[in-house]
């Protein structure tokens, strides 16, 4: 009877620790079509390596130690500089925080207090939107695998990999790093047309380490003349 | 000597009456006695509204939809359609709010949540134009007398840091709020406008219970 509840209690607090990080429902993949396409190809089509500036108005579920966080906002996201600056609002237009965020730093313009008062905030959601938006592209010696209907680049990085899988449409769909600088994985889905561009209208990452899931669902992208 | 000075007091009194500040004032106080008396008639009221945010570093206006409904004295429902379906009822004190894209429903107390407090402070406010409340919060200017369009300065420091002035927009009868305006110090806005209220007609018994 005690192992029994012994074994309860674990079954119990292994579902709990696994419920703890937010689950991440699995991509849908074309599986019509073959990875066929050269590396300078996969490259060349990804939107976040096109010299651009975009203003994508987004719905965001920010995920963290048991909290949920759906908040509304704007981004300017500069492709050419590397910089981001995010307006996020409440449901009745508050303005909860707005944020700028360079490959280097970041700068909290304003924010209400009871934000201002979360340690790590900035740098946290920050280094979200770094991962999200601005990893350095593959390179074209960066090493290629095909697996059926995907492709993935990978490269060294410190103490680990970053890998980027395409799925056979040429769309980026994840980027995955395990190093010793984070354990983390961006999912990009949705994709759709925008002007000449393909963006993914549903882009979720999981930071392992830090026990965090940032969801964006963006619903009017737009280019900046 | 006396009559003179009885003249010229009485002068005085005639231009100090007279003055546009005088006259602008007792136009103000009247004008707010019978905006509190047409809002004391309203039991229930019920309004799609559009909410407009301009955020000045963008230049750019995010539009989003919803839905009101009051009764009196202290019950509300503020929902957002679009772009997320999310909003809040308040009973007196306590209220529930939820979010569709968090699935969570949370219950909230206007005393344990300031920032929901404030805004269910001000919907009320508007709703049953609670003007003893307004004018011990803001310095109350009048811009406008067709339609009736007030300024509202804040007087406490903490919310002058967040609004610069209100701008209220009152239906052609008086009988309640067609625009709200926010203004922000650093040139942000948010401009909510009521489009065909309905006032006291009966309203579903789940008017104020969150969404199933």
């Amino acid at each position: 009877m005690f192992r029994i509840c012994v074994v309860l209690l674990f079954l119990s607090l292994s579902a709990c620790l696994y419920g703890c990080m937010p689950a991440t429902p699995q991509q849908q993949l074309p599986d019509n079509c073959r990875a066929a396409a050269l590396p300078e190809q996969l490259l060349a089509a990804n939107w976040l390596s096109q010299p651009d500036v975009w203003r994508l108005r987004q719905v965001t579920l920010l995920e963290a130690g048991g909290k949920k966080i759906p908040l509304e906002g704007l981004l300017r996201l500069d492709l050419v500089k590397k910089e981001a600056r995010l307006v996020a609002l409440n449901g009745m237009g508050l303005v909860m925080f707005d944020l700028l965020v360079t490959q280097d730093e970041q700068q909290l313009q304003r924010a209400v207090p009871q934000l201002q008062q979360v340690n790590g905030f900035a740098a946290g959601v920050a280094q979200s939107l770094r991962q999200i938006f601005f990893q350095s592209p593959p390179q074209v010696g960066d090493q290629l695998e095909k697996f059926g209907t995907m492709q993935q680049i990978s490269r060294t990085v410190a103490s680990g990999t970053i890998a980027f899988s395409y799925d056979c449409q040429g769309d980026l769909r994840t980027v995955r790093q395990t190093a010793s600088t984070g354990d983390w994985r961006v999912a990009y889905d949705n994709y759709r047309l925008y002007g000449d561009n393909r963006i993914p209208e549903q882009i979720i990452m999981n930071d392992y380490r830090h026990r965090l899931k940032l969801s964006l669902w963006i619903h009017e992208a737009k280019p900046e003349l | 000597m006396l009559h003179k000075l009885k003249i010229g007091l009485l002068l005085l009194v005639f231009v100090s009456c007279t003055a546009p500040g005088y006259a602008a004032e007792v136009e103000l106080e009247s004008l707010l006695a019978e905006l509190k008396q047409a809002a004391a008639q309203t039991v229930t009221l019920s309004s799609p509204f559009e909410q407009e945010k301009y955020l000045d570093i963008f230049a750019e206006k995010l539009l989003s939809q919803g839905q009101f409904t009051y009764r009196k004295p202290d019950q509300l429902r503020w929902e957002l359609l679009t772009p997320v379906a999310s909003g809040f009822v308040l009973r007196g004190e306590r209220g529930e709010r939820w979010n569709r894209l968090s699935q969570e429903q949370e219950k909230f107390s206007i005393t344990s949540d300031p920032i929901m407090g404030m805004i269910a402070q001000q919907l009320l406010a508007w709703a049953r134009v609670d003007l003893d409340w307004l004018q011990e919060r803001y310095r109350i200017e009048l811009q406008g007398v067709e339609p009736v369009t007030l300024h509202l300065y804040p007087l406490a420091k903490g919310e002058a840091e967040y609004i610069d002035y209100l701008q209220i927009e009152f239906a052609p009868d008086r009988s309640h709020v067609v625009v709200v305006q926010m203004v922000e110090p650093g040139g942000d806005s948010t401009t909510i406008r009521f489009t065909d209220v309905v006032i006291n007609s009966e309203l579903i018994t789940t008017a104020f219970q969150v969404p199933e």
